[in-house]
């Protein structure tokens, strides 16, 4: 990750308006992000609500259009089993030019209220419950990477001469065993390193593993979390705003060479993507 | 057209780069282009060409690698999600399985990837047999098929009420034996007012659902009569759940090793299991598991006694094991064939699908024959070769299916609910 890691975070609607607007979504392809974020509003409590497309369907689509930039998902394991979640990043890993990422947090503020919030899925009532919380989170990541790392790209070989599609000495299964017992491999190569990033909304500290990339917080509780030694297990950290306004003074953050080492704006509308793009831009 | 107003129905099913295991091999591959947003667009910008009505892939929950041809495991949304801007009219079939999914979760995802595309997508819903997939999710047993299918239908009832409540329907109040979902997927209504549920498999478990929910009924089936008498059961449990027996479409799985001469296409079945040892010692392993019996311990030159086939039917009758019991049964109806023949005729039917192995002539004459005889609405086709099989398709097969009346000249439809209609000889659109 770059020192100065900047991303911005497309609103549901803005996204979609990007579908038919071609030269809006090429501004945001050459302004030198190095992220653009689907699906953040499920994971932000104060994020305004409306349609919710799902991002993994969103991205290959966008992926036509921003070509240069990574385009990464949000997600949460309330609503997701890390296998399946592990899987669709690993395939846009593969499917978007620039590759991809998961940003993931523990709560899907789109549940719906039949679920009380207090079980994260795992098979209905197939399977041992999981406590909704930052460890199992925190789990979902782990085995996220850890399915990525047992089935890399170049497993696939596809030698006529030796007749072989596969070298499966490189194919592990993972055999993860902690919240979720998850065996892999996945179904499907991982092209690289995807980004994995952590969404805290309430900054709430926990102890973050490496195999995290970085942890998202709102600025405020980025700012303060940085005044403290090593929060999040030392992890880079990203300061969150929900106002574009508001990316002078996270800059001022990123400059001031501590932990906050990016930024990443939500952009709900024109006006705002206009408004981080001159920011983001300055900070470049 | 036909008399009644049908006209077939086709899928193109994208199995990796086909269900030979040597598809990887073709010289028009690189092989590893499967994992790359251009093959899936590629080959379905030229399927619409053909005016096919849709793109299918299967799907699994665990790494079928060891099979060399299950190998692109790429999530089915991405993959299709591809191909949309690609894409005008053709529809895309996602399967997904109700036994590894979230009811809630998987709404969203097909209801998304439905508006993105303006209507083009159907669900395939199947439940997973695989016993592998249970430790990918922390289950110690792989869950009983009675328990697996009581929940796909109480999943597929949350799923549709989820899509009902979206834009200003009404809201989910769901308590069963598997789901408590209450609230509304925050999404426009589809503009097919619902996707199309696709039914794999037309076996008991599953027919109430099939009736009341499905567009269609993806099923195999190896003879005509076989396929005739699904057909009837089908259409009569759309009857049975109050519908118009034409909404409810019967496609049986047709498996093709399609060339310019039968001699060139029996030429590539042959090599395959010439020149590739593995695929033969497997077709013998999973004929043995057929017929209940190791391959190598029976007489290659006597027809495989009696007692074997009758102990092999016995055993897929009671574990209602419709694909092996209808395979034996092809069996042991037959001619008194030796083993070592058998071997032979059967090398493409371990999918259970039926097979053809021909010219694009003859292949238009089956699907005819099975079409007129009231076997089939469509197929859903599975090369075993992707890229090389359908420009033959595109260019030499659609044309002879269009010059006997019964295939399309022009899409009728914008989307897939409406290529459905169309085929069943009703062309007006569903409205949302």
């Amino acid at each position: 990750m770059s020192t100065q890691w900047r991303s911005i975070a497309l609103s549901d609607r803005l996204a979609r308006h990007l579908l038919s607007e071609a030269d809006l979504a090429e501004r945001i392809d050459e302004a030198g992000l190095d992220a653009v974020v689907l699906g953040l509003e499920r994971l932000d409590p104060l994020a305004p609500e409306g349609h919710q497309l799902d991002p993994t369907s969103l991205a290959p689509i966008l992926a036509r259009r921003i070509r240069n930039t990574r385009l990464l998902i949000a997600a949460t394991n309330h609503r997701e089993h890390p296998w399946n979640l592990a899987r669709a990043v690993a395939s846009l890993q593969n499917f978007v030019p620039s590759g991809s990422g998961l940003v993931l947090a523990a709560r899907d503020r789109t549940v719906p209220d039949g679920r009380p919030g207090a079980r994260a899925w795992d098979v209905g009532n197939l399977s041992r419950p999981v406590d909704i919380g930052p460890e199992a989170t925190i789990d979902a990541g782990v085995v996220a990477r850890k399915l990525w790392d047992d089935y890399p790209f170049d497993a696939v070989i596809a030698d006529p001469s030796s007749n072989t599609y596969l070298d499966l000495e490189r194919v592990r299964a993972s055999d993860h065993r902690g919240v979720y017992d998850v065996a892999g491999p996945l179904p499907v190569p991982t092209r690289g390193r995807p980004l994995l990033s952590l969404f805290v909304p309430d900054g709430a500290p926990v102890a973050v593993p490496p195999a995290f990339d970085s942890v998202t917080v709102p600025l405020d509780l980025a700012i303060e979390a940085a005044r403290g030694a090593d929060a999040f297990g030392g992890r880079p950290l990203i300061a969150y705003v929900r106002d574009p306004d508001d990316l002078a003074r996270a800059a001022e953050s990123v400059r001031s060479g501590g932990q906050v080492l990016g930024v990443q704006a939500l952009v709900t509308d024109d006006h705002a993507l206009r408004t981080a793009l001159k920011a983001l831009g300055a900070l470049g | 057209m036909t008399e009644d107003g049908r006209r077939l129905f086709l899928a193109y099913n994208v199995r990796s780069y086909g269900v030979s295991p040597r598809a990887w091999l073709s010289p028009q591959l690189t092989g590893r282009e499967i994992f790359t947003a251009d093959y899936w667009s590629r080959i379905t910008r030229l399927a619409e060409k053909g005016l096919f009505d849709a793109v299918f892939a299967g799907d699994s929950s665990q790494f079928l690698g060891f099979n060399r041809i299950d190998i692109d495991g790429v999530d089915r949304f991405v993959a299709w999600a591809s191909v949309v801007p690609h894409t005008e009219r053709i529809g895309v079939i996602v399967t997904a399985s109700t036994t590894y999914n979230d009811p809630y979760r998987l709404a969203e995802r097909l209801l998304s990837l439905d508006l993105l595309s303006d209507g083009r997508v159907s669900w395939n819903l199947v439940t997973t047999f695989a016993e592998d997939a249970a430790a990918n999710f922390g289950l110690a047993r792989h869950p009983e098929r009675g328990l697996r299918y009581r929940r796909a239908e109480e999943f597929a009832e949350v799923v549709v009420g989820l899509w009902d409540s979206a834009g200003d329907g009404p809201a989910v109040a769901h308590r069963g034996e598997n789901f408590t979902v209450s609230g509304r997927l925050p999404l426009p209504r589809s503009p097919q007012g619902r996707p199309p549920i696709i039914r794999a498999s037309s076996s008991d478990e599953g027919r109430r659902l099939a009736g009341r929910l499905a567009a269609a009924v993806f099923d195999s089936a190896l003879t005509v009569t076989e396929a005739q008498e699904r057909y009837r059961k089908v259409k009569s449990d759309a009857r049975d759940a109050g519908r118009d027996p034409a909404d409810l479409a019967y496609l049986p799985g047709l498996r093709i090793v399609l060339a310019s001469t039968t001699a060139e296409a029996k030429a590539r079945v042959d090599e395959l299991f010439t020149q590739d040892p593995i695929t033969r010692s497997e077709h013998e392993s999973w004929f043995g598991g057929l017929i209940g019996a190791n391959v190598a311990d029976l007489d290659p030159d006597k027809p495989i006694p009696a007692t074997v086939l009758e102990a092999a039917t016995a055993a897929a009758t009671a574990d209602r094991d419709h694909l092996r019991a209808s395979t034996l049964r092809v069996l042991a109806d037959g001619p008194q064939i030796p083993l070592s023949e058998h071997l032979l005729r059967t090398r493409y039917l371990s999918g259970g699908h039926g097979t053809f192995v021909g010219a694009p002539e003859h292949l238009a004459d089956r699907m005819e024959h099975w079409f007129r005889s009231y076997a089939a609405d469509g197929f859903v086709i599975a090369p075993d070769l992707v890229t090389e099989t359908l420009p033959i398709l595109v260019e030499e097969v659609v044309p002879l299916l269009q010059r006997r009346g019964i295939y399309k000249h022009e899409y009728a439809a914008s989307t897939l609910a409406g290529h459905f209609r169309a085929a069943a000889g009703r062309l007006s659109e569903v409205s949302a």
